[in-house]
């Protein structure tokens, strides 16, 4: 019953009081909607990028061969190796004036795991040698519709229905039958474990590519880390809230006391602010979640739309919807429950007297700062590298995340710290910045509150703009120098070289596109071919030999081995007689190194390790111009030859200018090459920038929502003020001081927070410096918010009107 | 005989080290069912402090506070609470409705916050109310209610139920004299039911209608003495006749 009648008098205050709660109840509804809809959108959105190739298998293989036979082998040997397999077929069929083809598909429509990756639109699927089933994009190109005959590979096929990869809406293809389709390539879809699929040896080649899907399904992956990021934007809001909640439970306090007074419990005063809490946290959450599925059903048309394939908005993941919900409810509560319980714990008689509690001692917050702190130290400096090139650290990546957290809360719990000390610090300034100053100490618990979620909110935006920085490399780091352009052959990549009859064609285009820039010299780079290697007749270009690493099971290609000149060993502080002099091998590369397109001694079932011996180390420059390299003498006595690698490396005498590299794309794009040039990392930049803009508005928002909740419960002393002759500058100035004090503290605990983490746990080098978005940020947030909080402020506070309560 | 409050040698004080204030000293006072004392004193003489601590609202830091027997420095929190609800009302100077609850609400929450069903608690709600006269303002809320309406309303509270000892500070402060008569009668009125009560003031008018009153300053008694028959005892006779 006492129960009942609190509630009651709860739910009276909360309806009294709304205006005041419903600005965190729209915080707390948005981050529910924004969460639920960015969830369900990845929960959408990313498991199609696997759908497309792995339809509901684990794994693919492709098997690749001019031969169908062989291939009919290859797949015969995986239905036996696998068991169940799904075998879909493909050959591409040129068209007939024009560079693109239509691939002829033979895939079951009932197959166990390629559902996801065909469906119907119209009409049936081929069933016969004389039937085609074509996607619309082709039916439109080549005027076909049901009953028409297409016969592009001069078959005639009736077509019969209208088809799509519903994972994909823009993979165009032509679905026929198996007979008379004699693919050139079958993609294996298999349901195994990673070791069987790693064993499986297709007869008759060692051309095989193998992909895995995954441990973890994409689509929970994706949807929990936007829940984590909704998380966080939940933290965000209950530090909001909790100030919020701070400054109800000094709003009540007499009330609380009045309460107790007549024969409350403590856990009966408490409840009255942590019911309010949970009433929030629910309706948020009901009207959030509504808000965001509503949100999500509304624009998923849009979203299928951009992503080319088929969506359903009812695949709504509820598990993670109720989590966002109870996530909500929790931080809402959880929000009032501190503030409720420091209420219900002041004497009755101090709550009756109405003032505010005397602070308590910052020292034991700044002590568990402290240990927050230093154990986040720890685990970031005791986690090693998260991943390799072939698998996640599970352990390190833990030890990072619960370190980052660890900081951050020990970063936001100097906050009381931090406003005490600028209370003591006001002694010596004039009155109106001394007052407003002291009303932040007077009111520690809430200011406290605020000045956390604010500098949360600078936090989060200067470690992006901090690690942006780090990572854009100097002038001396990157792929290539502003005065360097590498040019390719646009046919070939990886280890092949062009075919000799290319070579003299290109090297024409070359010189004509160098031209067009401020060329200096034009090397062509010559790369080692073993004439003793196999050759394969499948591809359109010449295997150099290239270094590799090892990758799994087998080997991946690095990078070419380029033969040395002086122009390109220059850089690197080496001449080619010194390099003749030792084994006339170097390399930036470390690690294990392999040898490909080399004839293989016979028990080397893939590459060649000790083939060249110890190469002489080169400390890495640019990443694209050549960094292994082989002296010409020593590609003779391989008994290999120079050959061209279709890359050209142009030197220019003044940095590239947008309009030279515009037109050099126009030219390389219509002479079939491909041209490379210093990468300048604009998406970094606007990174920076956009999360400098971003994290000012967002904190200048916070710092409005806490700096009226803070001003709120001092109107009375403004009456007083105003009573003893202070001026509308002096109220302006009120306000002013407390947005731009908690502004000044947001920074310097948000920033200086943001290099801590960065540099405990994320920086090998020294430490970033950003100036203008530091600048920005650190002096523009606390200016503009002073600025904006002594305009929009100043009014003459209303005569004190009669008391509400009897 | 014991009294429903006994207090003993009760102190207390405030702050610490050169900035202590003492504010009671070895407090010696009990009051009787069906007895009215008041209690008179300059400001800081610690009247109010004497009376927080009669209600339970505050601790002694020594001495022992008896009410209906029970000690209270035995108690824990809850148990004082239940005390509060169960046998003490308190009116304070500004009456201190909870604002959000009606009159009837306000009476009624002490019943209700100790278990009492809603309906049979508003029933005896809405009789306290009738009893003090304000039964048709009971749907409404404070800042709806005048100031001796409010005070009423107040005094409904603290005697609704089986009360025994009412403890007011400062009744009619923030009344005007009709009304302030009106409360003190009422006052008596509760007396002769068998209530103890301890009113604080600093108004002789109002402390002439006491069976006693004890004089304090700088946190001790000074003097006790029983009032000559107030205005309340030229009014017995009109209203017995």
């Amino acid at each position: 019953m006492a129960r009942r009648a609190i509630l009651r008098w709860s739910w009276r205050l909360f309806r009294r009081e709304w205006r005041q709660q419903a600005l965190v109840m729209v915080l707390l509804t948005v981050a529910v909607a924004t969460s639920t809809a960015l969830a369900t959108l990845a929960f959408n959105v990313a498991p199609v990028t696997g759908n497309a190739e792995f339809g509901t298998a684990d794994h693919f293989i492709r098997l690749t061969s001019p031969q169908p036979d062989t291939l009919d082998a290859q797949v015969a040997a995986a239905a036996e190796w696998f068991g169940t397999i799904d075998a879909i077929g493909h050959r591409q069929v040129p068209i007939p004036g024009s560079v693109d083809n239509v691939d002829h598909r033979t895939q079951d429509p009932n197959g166990p795991f390629g559902a996801p990756m065909l469906a119907l639109v119209e009409g049936r699927f081929a069933a016969s040698p004389t039937e085609i089933a074509v996607t619309d994009d082709i039916a439109s190109r080549f005027a076909l519709s049901i009953g028409a005959t297409f016969d592009l590979d001069r078959v005639e096929r009736t077509v019969v229905g209208v088809v799509e990869n519903p994972s994909d809406l823009d993979d165009e293809f032509a679905h026929v039958t198996a007979s008379r389709a004699s693919p050139t390539f079958v993609t294996v879809l298999v349901d195994a474990a990673d070791e069987l699929v790693n064993d499986f040896r297709p007869p008759g080649s060692t051309s095989r590519e193998t992909s895995s899907r995954g441990d973890v399904p994409e689509d929970v992956l994706a949807a929990v880390g936007v829940l984590a990021a909704a998380s966080l934007a939940l933290f965000l809001v209950a530090l909001v809230a909790a100030a919020s909640f701070l400054v109800m439970a000094q709003r009540r306090l007499r009330q609380l006391g009045m309460l107790a007074a007549i024969g409350a419990t403590e856990s009966n005063c408490r409840l009255v602010t942590v019911s309010g809490g949970a009433v929030m946290g629910v309706v948020a959450a009901l009207a959030g979640a509504g808000l965001g599925i509503a949100g999500w059903v509304a624009m998923s048309p849009q979203v299928e739309a951009a992503a080319g394939y088929r969506i359903d908005a009812a695949n709504v993941p509820w598990w993670l919807v109720i989590v966002g919900m109870a996530l909500a409810v929790v931080a809402a509560t959880g929000a009032a429950w501190w503030p409720a319980r420091s209420a219900a714990r002041i004497p009755i008689v101090l709550a009756l007297s109405g003032r505010p509690p005397r602070p308590a001692s910052a020292r034991r917050s700044a002590m568990l700062a402290a240990a927050f702190v230093a154990g986040g130290f720890a685990c970031l400096a005791a986690a090693g590298d998260l991943a390799d090139d072939t698998a996640v650290h599970w352990g390190s990546a833990f030890l990072v995340v619960l370190g980052s957290l660890a900081m951050v809360i020990g970063v936001l719990l100097f906050s009381p710290l931090a406003v005490a000390a600028l209370a003591r610090a006001a002694a010596p300034l004039p009155v109106a910045l001394r007052i407003a100053l002291r009303d932040l100490g007077r009111y520690q618990a809430r200011s406290g509150a605020a000045l956390a979620a604010i500098s949360l909110v600078l936090g989060i935006p200067s470690a992006i703009v901090l690690g942006a920085t780090a990572a854009q490399h100097g002038a001396d780091a990157g792929n290539l120098s502003d005065r360097q352009v590498v040019v390719r052959d646009g046919a070939v990549d990886g280890p092949f070289a062009p075919l000799e009859e290319d070579v003299a064609g290109l090297e024409e285009q070359v010189a004509d596109l160098a031209e067009l820039l401020p060329t200096v010299s034009v090397q062509s780079l010559d790369v080692a071919l073993d004439p003793a290697a196999p050759e394969q007749p499948e591809f359109d270009g010449r295997i150099a030999v290239s270094l590799a690493e090892r990758s799994g099971d087998g080997w991946r290609d690095l990078t070419l081995l380029y033969v040395a000149t002086p122009e390109l060993l220059a850089p690197y502080g080496l001449d080619v007689a010194s390099l003749d002099a030792g084994t006339g091998f170097a390399t930036t590369e470390s690690g294990e190194i392999g040898i490909l397109g080399a004839a293989r001694p016979p028990e080397e079932e893939q590459s060649n390790t000790d083939l060249l011996g110890d190469p002489r180390p080169l400390e890495a420059g640019y990443s694209s111009v050549p960094g292994s390299f082989l002296t010409h003498e020593r590609v003779q006595q391989q008994g290999w030859e120079s050959i061209p690698s279709g890359r050209w490396l142009l030197e220019l005498d003044a940095p590239l200018t947008d309009d030279q590299l515009a037109a050099a794309e126009e030219y390389a794009a219509g002479a079939g090459l491909t041209i490379e040039s210093r990468d300048h990392q604009e998406g970094l930049s606007a990174l920076r920038a956009g999360a400098t803009a971003v994290g000012m508005l967002v904190a200048l928002g916070v710092l409005a929502l806490t700096v009226g909740l803070v001003r709120s419960e001092a109107a009375s002393d403004l009456r007083i003020l105003t009573a003893t002759g202070a001026t509308r500058a002096t109220r302006r100035m009120l306000t002013a001081t407390t947005a731009g004090g908690l502004a000044l503290l947001g920074v310097l605990l948000g920033t200086g927070g943001a290099y801590l983490v960065l540099l405990v746990g994320f920086l090998d080098g020294p430490p970033p410096f950003p100036a203008s978005q530091l600048v920005a940020i650190a002096g523009g947030t606390p200016l503009v918010a002073a600025v904006v909080g002594g305009l929009l402020t100043g009014r003459e506070p209303p005569p004190a009107t009669r008391a509400a309560i009897g | 005989m014991s009294g429903v409050l006994e207090l003993h040698q009760v102190a207390k004080s405030y702050g610490e080290g050169p900035n202590t204030v003492h504010a009671l000293h070895g407090i010696d006072l009990t009051a009787q069912a069906g007895e009215l004392v008041a209690i008179m004193g300059p400001s800081g003489s610690g009247k109010s402090t004497l009376l927080t601590i009669a209600g339970t609202l505050e601790v002694a830091d020594e001495g022992a506070v008896l009410v209906e027997g029970q000690d209270v420095a035995t108690m824990s929190a809850n148990d004082r609470a239940r005390l509060r609800r169960r046998s003490v009302g308190y009116v304070f100077q500004d009456f201190n409705l909870l604002a959000g609850l009606t009159a009837a609400e306000n009476v009624s929450m002490p019943l209700e916050l100790d278990g009492l069903r809603p309906k049979a608690a508003r029933a005896a709600a809405h009789a306290a109310l009738d009893e003090l006269g304000v039964a048709d303002r009971a749907g409404h809320y404070p800042d709806q209610l005048s100031g001796g309406e409010r005070q009423r309303v107040a005094i409904a509270r603290a005697v609704v139920g089986d009360r025994h000892l009412l403890l007011t500070d400062e009744p009619t402060g923030a009344l005007d004299s009709v009304n302030g008569e009106g409360v003190m009668r009422r006052l008596r009125a509760a007396c002769r039911r068998g209530v103890a009560c301890v009113m604080v003031t600093h108004d002789a008018q109002l402390a002439s209608w006491a069976d006693r009153v004890v004089f304090l300053r700088d946190g001790r008694i000074i003097d006790h003495t029983s009032a000559a028959p107030g205005p309340e005892s030229l009014l017995v006779p009109s209203a017995e006749s």
